[in-house]
């Protein structure tokens, strides 16, 4: 197989450049000294801002939100899909082709479709601009990624493992206990990282259900680059860019980015 | 009485029948095999005799007791499966006492039945090793053993050799009869692998579409074929053409200018018959037997593999480990076997 | 015991069914009512607000502007995606592994911050919109905010990883010794990736394409963001009906439109590639 010639090299640096570009202009914009949006020549660099976000208890409130908000939403999302994904992968039944579709079928439906849908639905149920509302509109967008990677897990155990345990003498309830629910973990896992990733970085959907004693940090964000913008927002921002990088080199350590993603064999 | 008697045993699917009318009985402590091509029934047998599918038909019956219908949790039996299926989370220690766990067995007990079946696959260093850790060759082992620590009723074996390198395989397939035998455990094993069959069982059940093709000893039908179907499976033969006359009272097999006995009940001209390649000497002292000239030669180690050709008719295949019947390929010999070497499907 | 799949699957099916169904049914409802600012929604069934959304050249505007938009972002994603692709197909493990945590990594990143970080580069002292100065070419920094190049820029940016993940997705499942068998008998680099790869990794492609242009369409932040409110997109406007008009009914049967519009390319995408390449990837 050729190697790359220089041609696709520099087109590889550039697009990596790329996609990189406003990430770092994120980050450089949020060492500014001044207190306007502007960038800041080497010497006049300061953590300024990350001190003022930190002590911003709108902010920080937000901060919390998001976190509990993806915390919860992914925790009943993967317990959802746990047993769905087992009755899928292990049994036969009429209409399983349907169902499996009907719960990925979220990722079909545009985040802006599900926003208006849920805001009229909880407006009609009394609870619109709730916390409640929120989670309930978070875990149907973020249960299909949950699903999809804990169906892969499923379908990849070997199918003789609980004719195997059947055979030794153990009965089904048992062999869910200690041989499939244990092989899942990882999957689970990633399934938990994933669902939260998408519930914490939401904004389209969740712009229509926010309470406003509650918001959720996107959504702080979109609304303060609209009206109120201060480099506190490049500031979060780092904050949020550093989280991701953190998470992704866990994610890639444990069980590989590639994998998670893409789902590569 | 049997130990294990399978009567009637059919399995019908939608579209096909995978098993028709399958009867068996089976004797404590024998080592018994299932033999056949894929597709031929074996795999869903086996599955009905350990519990996961019920037959359409038919009955299983254990020491007397019926366990048709018996859930396979139940069963007492122990099942090695082709791909092992250890649990990759459970170190070896851990899989081959599930079996005793279940049984609720105390677990002073269970370390020392455990130890000593590790002993017995030669396994006793790997007891805290994970099957991720292990090789195919021992963590088959570690199937075995998980299978066997509970001294099961029956031991089935799906195919479990197959995935191992073929040096591997011959290694445990020794082991495996070794292991049988000291332990006396009834054993039922499904392969398509002729010489593996053979070299481990007291029976083998040739079997072709759904339907108990032979049974018998491995050397008792592989010499004594009762269709063109078991002769063909389980191993290679020459099919010639010769006519039965009858020549002083006694009838003689007459091909070419080569004549030989045969039991049979009336002459008969242009019968096909079979034999061996093993068994077909070659002959360069006189001139009894097939005339043919050598067309090629491979030599495999343990024999030589010739090919004759002859003036007319197909080529004759020859294997033999005679050091001093080496000819060259063009010569010239003549070919020739024992009456009993004969392989006739007259019906008598 | 029959019955044991349908009781494990019955959580999810249950919740979707009163979270996700009731919610859509609801609004697809709601979009037949009639709206006035005095008296709220009605209970009338008619199609008025589609036949609004469908005639009115305000909204034919926003929708041709959001369909061509969409197009040049599917377009431009999908060759830089090929590009890149076939660059990391021919890279060794180590650095393919770096890049790749450099081009999705973003995803792990909320759509805000990185249209934030455009805004950046190309708002009014930009370092992207400086450039033209330092080349000379131009007096006053040229800025691309509020324009559509800057929204399908940003776009682009947010929405290629999807393509790269697909054709990703189809690479690896590709046999090498096929690419290798090509060469060897003499093909050129070039005859060979026309060929040879390009028709394998078709399917790969035309899925980046699907995703990528119907997360297009139904985008809201970044243009948004980028475009502010002269350049409208259909999401925009749904915003606009829903937070601002509170005309819910015609907001919601523009919404109505767009899933619509959705499953529509996705039906087609699953009709043309079933039946062209189910025969060569069984």
């Amino acid at each position: 197989m050729k190697k790359n010639n220089i041609g696709s090299c520099i087109f590889h640096v550039l697009f990596l450049l790329f996609m990189l570009m406003p990430l770092l202009a994120v980050v450089l914009m949020s060492f500014t000294s001044k207190g306007y949006m502007a960038f800041s020549s080497l010497d006049e660099m300061s953590l300024r801002w990350y001190y003022e976000v930190f002590n911003s208890e709108a902010y920080m409130d937000a901060l919390l939100t998001s976190i509990t908000l993806g915390a919860i939403s992914s925790t009943i999302a993967c317990i959802l899909a746990v047993p769905a994904c087992i009755a899928l992968a292990k049994y036969d039944f009429y209409g399983k082709d349907l169902i499996n579709s009907f719960l990925l079928s979220p990722l079909m439906i545009p985040h802006i479709v599900l926003g208006i849908a849920f805001l009229k639905f909880f407006s009609n149920v009394g609870i619109s601009k709730s916390f409640l509302g929120l989670v309930i509109a978070h875990i149907i967008l973020i249960s299909p990624y949950a699903m999809r990677l804990i169906l892969a897990v499923v379908y990849s155990l070997d199918k003789n493992i609980d004719n195997a345990a059947l055979s030794l003498g153990s009965n089904k309830f048992m062999i869910t206990v200690k041989i499939t629910l244990p092989l899942l973990l990882p999957g689970i896992i990633s399934g938990w990282l994933i669902s939260f990733i998408q519930s914490f970085d939401e904004l389209t959907m969740s712009i229509f259900l926010t309470p406003s004693s509650l918001i959720t940090l996107p959504v702080k964000m979109y609304n303060d680059i609209d009206e109120n913008l201060t480099p506190m927002i490049t500031a979060i921002s780092g904050v949020v860019i550093f989280g991701a990088i953190a998470l992704m080199f866990i994610i890639d350590k444990f069980f590989g980015l590639e994998k998670v993603l893409i789902g590569k064999k | 009485m049997s130990y294990l008697s399978l009567k009637g045993i059919t399995k019908q699917f939608d579209d096909f029948t995978a098993v028709k009318n399958f009867n068996l009985d089976i004797k404590q402590g024998e080592f018994i095999s299932l033999l056949g091509p894929s597709g031929c029934g074996k795999t869903t047998t086996l599955q009905m005799i350990g519990g996961f599918t019920e037959p359409t038909e038919g009955s299983i019956v254990l020491e007397g007791k019926d366990i048709t219908f018996t859930k396979p949790n139940k069963r007492d039996f122990g099942i090695v499966f082709q791909t092992y299926a250890l649990f990759p989370h459970m170190d070896v220690f851990e899989n081959v006492s599930f079996g005793l766990a279940t049984r609720k067995i105390p677990k002073e007990l269970i370390k020392e039945k455990v130890n000593n079946i590790l002993a017995l696959v030669k396994l006793e260093q790997f007891k805290h090793r994970y099957p991720a850790e292990l090789s195919g060759g021992q963590r088959q082992r570690v199937a075995i053993a998980r299978s066997l620590v509970y001294e099961p009723s029956l031991l089935l074996l799906d195919e479990p050799l197959s995935n191992l390198d073929a040096k591997l395989r011959e290694n445990m397939q020794i082991e495996l009869r070794e292991i049988q035998q000291k332990t006396g455990t009834t054993t039922l094993l499904v392969t398509h692998d002729q010489q593996e069959a053979m070299a481990l069982s007291d029976r083998v059940v040739v079997m072709n579409s759904g339907n108990i093709e032979q049974v018998g000893k491995p050397q008792f039908i592989y010499n004594n074929p009762g269709s063109f179907f078991t002769l063909d499976f389980l191993g290679k033969s020459n099919k010639l053409s010769g006519d039965i006359l009858l020549d002083e009272g006694k009838y003689i097999l007459k091909i070419e200018d080569f004549s030989s006995e045969i039991k049979a009940k009336e002459t008969s001209s242009n019968v096909t018959f079979y034999v061996r390649p093993e068994k077909i000497k070659i002959n360069i002292d006189n001139e009894i037997g097939l005339k043919a000239k050598v067309k090629s030669k491979l030599f495999l180690g343990i024999y030589v593999v010739y090919v004759f050709s002859r003036a007319k008719d197909d080529d004759i295949l020859v294997y033999t480990q005679e050091k001093f019947r080496d000819i060259e390929v063009g010569e010239n010999a003549y070919l020739n076997w024992q009456p009993s070497d004969i392989i006739c499907f007259l019906g008598d | 015991m029959k019955k044991i799949p349908f009781l494990l699957v019955s959580p999810a099916v249950l919740f979707y069914i009163v979270f996700l169904v009731s919610p859509l049914l609801i609004t697809l409802i709601m979009s037949f009512h009639g709206y006035s600012i005095y008296t709220g929604i009605s209970d009338d069934f008619s199609l008025a607000n589609y036949e609004e959304v469908l005639s009115d050249s305000y909204f034919y505007k926003i929708f041709l502007r959001t369909f061509l938009l969409s197009v040049a972002v599917a377009l431009l994603c999908t060759i830089l995606a090929i590009v890149e692709a076939l660059i990391l197909y021919k890279m060794s493990t180590f650095y393919k592994s770096i890049s790749l945590l450099i081009i999705l990594g973003p995803l792990l990143v909320s759509v805000v911050v990185r249209t934030l970080g455009w805004a950046i580069l190309i708002g009014e002292n930009g370092f992207l919109s400086s450039i033209p100065v330092l080349l000379h070419l131009s007096e006053q920094p040229v800025s691309l905010m509020y324009t559509q190049i800057g929204v399908v820029i940003t776009m682009v940016h947010v929405l290629v990883p999807f393509s790269i993940i697909a054709i990703m997705a189809t690479m690896s499942k590709l046999d090498d010794s096929i690419v290798n068998a090509s060469l060897s008998l003499k093909a050129s680099s070039f005859y060979t990736l026309r060929k040879v790869l390009i028709p394998q990794l078709m399917p790969g492609i035309l899925s980046g394409v699907m995703v990528v242009f119907t997360l297009s369409i139904t985008a809201f932040a970044t243009p948004a963001i980028i475009g502010g409110r002269k350049l409208k997109v259909v999401a925009m406007v749904i915003y606009d009906e829903f937070l601002a008009t509170l005309n819910w009914p015609l907001g919601a049967s523009i919404a109505m439109i767009l899933i619509i519009i959705n499953f529509v390319c996705i039906y087609f995408y699953n009709k043309y590639t079933q039946k062209k390449y189910k025969r060569v990837f069984q």
